[in-house]
């Protein structure tokens, strides 16, 4: 069938024809094994890159745990020096406490002490001071003894006189 | 497997109707018109006929056509053979090539039709291969016969008016069957919109090589012109031909198919957003 243009509706045909024939043919041998590989690589890829993905995930997921692990040990250290501390300040405490006990115990004792010594002391002092008045007295009395006897008889004998005499 | 299955039984059944169609259509033959001109023989092809062994004349066109069809099947089927099951993760030069060659249509298929794509890579692969090598095929100069006797290089097959209509048409019907897979009845509707659009691809194709060989015709044709610049007139041109003949018809192709086999959107209800506004 022959149209203007020399047209012609078999060789339409025939050239369709032999462009599906080509686009089968193409698509059989080349296009689809190729596509095939492409796919199979890209799928090979992104099962490694997933792989990956999942590896880091867990190293990260891991990483979380120990950091988590520290972070708990970190404290427990925190609450175990806290109560070293703690002990250590209440033993300082006790100790001091003791310390001052032992040192009001030393006071007191010196200061007992002390007192005894200056009750000694004073009582050491007043016996010497007494000996020393008796001594004293000893002496004024061997000094003045006749003045005084004298004295005393004086007065003994005015005694007697105003005694006779009220009876009198 | 079944995918492939389905596409091969198409393919067999496309290649059986297209023969049939071949056949029933077919002139009973007799003398040509006489050619004034040889650019009117050029154009037109009417006295250089070329026999198709012997069973018809033919525009020498559907020869180029032939032997470009065999000569890519050869070419894939070697590739296939010693090539293909030689590919490595880490690909080669050739490898790479390959790869570049059927990833730049399935990509080009990706970009433009996003929801349906798995025929139209194909298909723009084997449109784009076909334009190019075709194209190019003007070059080689093979030597044909024609059936007045003279002697003829093989043009490339798109400068001959039936293979450009039919590639057009089959182009045009390739998209109107992406649109039915994809929206039913109303892929077609898409298509027919778009009626001229296998004129406007045939005639595109079959103009813009046609020019080229027109103007290669006009420089051969004048002795003093037949140094030095057939080479850029003749080479560069058809190599430019080649890469933007092929990349016009696949992007075409591809941008018409994305559009019709594009899912339908729901219809928005105006009134009520009217009303919404309103009460906003």
């Amino acid at each position: 069938m022959n149209l203007p243009l020399n047209i012609n509706l078999q060789q339409i045909f025939l050239h369709m024809l032999n462009f599906v024939i080509l686009t089968g043919g193409l698509y059989f041998i080349l296009y689809n094994p190729v596509k095939k590989f492409m796919d199979q690589r890209t799928a090979h890829y992104a099962e490694m890159d997933k792989a990956a993905a999942d590896k880091l995930a867990a190293a990260e997921k891991l990483e979380a745990e120990h950091q988590a692990q520290l972070d708990q040990l970190d404290e427990e250290l925190r609450q175990r020096r806290a109560e070293s501390q703690k002990i250590a300040q209440d033993a300082a405490q006790q100790q001091l406490d003791h310390a001052r006990e032992q040192a009001d115990q030393i006071i007191a004792g010196a200061q007992k002490a002390a007192e005894s010594i200056r009750t000694k002391a004073v009582a050491d002092a007043q016996k010497e001071i007494k000996e020393l008045a008796l001594d004293a007295a000893a002496k004024l009395t061997l000094q003045s003894s006749n003045a005084a006897f004298d004295e005393f008889l004086n007065l003994a004998g005015e005694r007697k006189q105003n005694e006779q005499h009220e009876k009198a | 497997m079944k995918q492939n299955k389905r596409s091969l039984i198409l393919w067999l059944f496309l290649i059986v109707v297209l023969a049939a169609a071949s056949v029933l259509t077919g002139a009973p033959g007799g003398e040509s018109e006489s050619v004034k001109t040889m650019m009117r023989d050029a154009v037109l092809h009417e006295n250089g006929q070329v026999s198709l062994f012997g069973i018809m004349d033919v525009n020498p066109g559907l020869i180029s056509a032939y032997v470009v069809t065999a000569a890519l099947l050869v070419l894939a089927l070697c590739l296939r053979i010693f090539a293909v099951p030689r590919f490595k993760k880490n690909p080669g030069k050739l490898q790479l090539l390959l790869e570049l060659w059927v990833d730049t249509f399935r990509g080009m298929a990706e970009k433009n039709s996003p929801h349906h794509n798995k025929v139209l890579g194909p298909y723009l692969f084997s449109a784009g291969t076909y334009v190019f090598v075709s194209t190019l095929f003007e070059l080689l100069g093979v030597q044909v016969v024609t059936t007045a006797g003279h002697s003829m290089a093989l043009p490339a097959p798109l400068s001959d008016v039936n293979a450009a209509i039919g590639m057009g048409v089959l182009s045009y019907l390739f998209i109107m069957s992406g649109g039915v897979g994809a929206v039913g009845i109303r892929g077609v509707g898409r298509t027919l919109k778009e009626f001229s659009l296998p004129i406007s691809m045939s005639f595109r194709l079959f103009g813009a090589l046609l020019s080229g060989l027109l103007v290669t015709e006009l420089v051969y044709y004048y002795i003093t012109l037949s140094y030095v610049l057939p080479v850029i007139v003749g080479i560069m041109f058809t190599m430019l031909h080649s890469l933007i003949q092929s990349y016009v018809l696949t992007m075409l192709v591809a941008l018409y198919y994305g559009e019709v086999s594009e899912p339908a959107q729901p219809k928005v209800k105006h009134h009520k957003k009217n009303s919404d506004a309103l009460a906003a």
